[in-house]
């Protein structure tokens, strides 16, 4: 489980986000959902200890990150896997080496025993036959699926993954989908999404958390998300025709 | 600018925390050496002798009359290239080809959240990705000096007898004449300086790189403009100390 107390975070003296505090749960698919521009990546790199928040408590399973010394967090680190929005894959190495990078830094695994897990993880996400291949001769939708088996390979506690379906067409983004809920329901993994993208909080999503111009507005279970009164969370949640219709198919179900 | 150096006098510092087992910096090192080394075997070389041709050239243009000794082309051929053109006139257009190639790749990793990966994974980028590059810029930068040397030395005497400069003979006399082996040394010596700064100066402009593809374009000429004048202002000391 994650916890976080009074997140803050000023650049040039400009607020970003406001004393922001939430939980996300082991073996929950956790989102933090909100417009561009309105603080999630930011909350996420500060959970992540990429930017250290201006103020603040994070919290891994009761040990508070945010006081521990860089070795103290480097084992934390070390049970993370994070997907980023691009992938993040290095140009210069194929798929195998950019999912083995973990394990050559902190195992003491053989090369035999390195390669069995690298073609267990690529076989997790379906890509059995790319293990040679550039990241340049992948498609956005085979990245993101490297992405995830390198986030994978080291058995991590905490998944983290920043807008995994951006860029995506709706098929291939339901697969990343399905894929990151299989993984953390399998491995009770506690994970956390970054997005915007409804069809993935209707989806998958178990937790929400709702950030508007840098505050958290609203957090709960996702069936309680279409109850929720709050008129900036249904003008997000309900914005494009097709969750009008979705929410009008609702109301008329009650 | 302080503020620039003293940021960039902790980014050297933290190179060296948090070490990486050694295995995984010999790999990178041999991969960046020939990267940065054997691919610019080439240019170098063609500059070289045509740098050594032109000295040649413009020395003997400059010396006509009859108080100038033949042998005195080949000396001044040989010291010009050991001391100045080959370790200084190289490194410029080594930080040209290697430093903003550098500072590119950095910067590009930086901008598509590879060096963030890498620091969530609880490993030191700085020290992964740039160490490797400082170590076999040292290594390799003083062996393309000496073969920069060779060839410049050599396109100066290829020059002289195709146009009868001087005979090859008196060259060659004036090339062993009153030959310093501390010259050699002082040209390592600098070529060790500047390699270090080449590679140190461009990877810090590039992991310090934010924004898009513009930043990373400013990047490459911040690493190029600023390894040229770190490079001169120490040819500079070095030569006030050494020589």
């Amino acid at each position: 489980m994650i916890t976080f107390q009074n997140i803050s975070q000023s650049f040039h003296n400009k607020t970003i986000l406001h004393n922001i505090s939430g939980q996300f749960y082991t073996g929950k698919i956790n989102m933090v959902i909100g417009k561009s521009g309105t603080g999630k990546s930011v909350l996420l790199k500060n959970i992540l200890g990429i930017i250290p928040p201006t103020q603040g408590k994070v919290f891994y399973d009761h040990q508070n990150f945010t006081a521990l010394t860089n070795k103290k967090k480097i084992l934390i680190k070390k049970k993370i896997g994070v997907l980023f929005q691009g992938g993040a894959l290095f140009d210069a190495k194929t798929v195998a080496e950019n999912v083995q990078l973990p394990l050559d830094f902190f195992t003491t695994m053989s090369t035999k025993e390195k390669k069995t897990r690298v073609a267990q993880c690529l076989s997790e996400v379906g890509l059995t036959h790319a293990h040679n291949k550039m990241p340049a001769a992948l498609s956005g939708g085979m990245k993101k699926r490297v992405g995830i088996a390198r986030a994978i390979i080291h058995h991590p506690s905490y998944l983290f993954c920043d807008e995994p379906n951006s860029g995506l067409d709706p098929q291939t983004a339901l697969i990343i989908d399905e894929l990151i809920q299989k993984i953390t329901h399998t491995y009770k993994i506690t994970t956390i999404i970054v997005t915007h993208d409804m069809q993935a909080v209707f989806g998958i999503g178990e937790h929400i958390l709702f950030l508007d111009q840098g505050k958290k507005i609203w957090e709960g279970a996702k069936k309680e998300l279409p109850n929720a009164k709050i008129p900036a969370l249904q003008a997000f949640l309900f914005a494009g025709q097709i969750m009008k219709t979705y929410q009008k198919n609702l109301m008329e179900s009650k | 600018m302080i503020h620039d150096f003293g940021k960039y006098l902790l980014f050297i510092a933290a190179l060296f925390k948090n070490r990486l087992p050694f295995k995984i910096y010999y790999q990178q090192t041999i991969i960046e050496a020939m990267r940065i080394g054997i691919h610019s075997v080439g240019l170098i070389a063609f500059i070289a002798l045509f740098m050594g041709a032109v000295t040649a050239i413009q020395t003997a243009y400059n010396l006509q009359g009859p108080l100038f000794q033949n042998f005195l082309l080949g000396l001044i051929v040989r010291d010009m290239t050991i001391l100045e053109l080959a370790p200084t006139i190289t490194s410029l257009v080594f930080a040209g080809k290697v430093g903003s190639s550098m500072a590119g790749e950095i910067g590009t990793m930086r901008i598509t959240e590879q060096i963030d990966a890498l620091e969530i994974m609880g490993i030191n980028a700085k020290s992964y990705l740039v160490l490797p590059k400082i170590c076999a810029t040292i290594w390799m930068y003083p062996l393309l000096v000496i073969l920069s040397a060779f060839l410049s030395i050599y396109g100066g005497l290829l020059i002289s007898s195709f146009l009868n400069l001087v005979p090859k003979q008196d060259f060659i006399v004036g090339l062993r004449m009153h030959f310093s082996l501390y010259n050699i040394f002082f040209a390592l010596a600098k070529s060790c300086a500047f390699a270090f700064l080449i590679a140190s100066i461009a990877t810090y402009r590039g992991f310090y790189t934010f924004g898009g593809a513009l930043a990373v374009g400013k990047a490459s000429t911040q690493a190029v403009t600023h390894s040229c004048m770190a490079i001169l202002i120490t040819d500079y000391l070095l030569a006030q100390l050494l020589l």
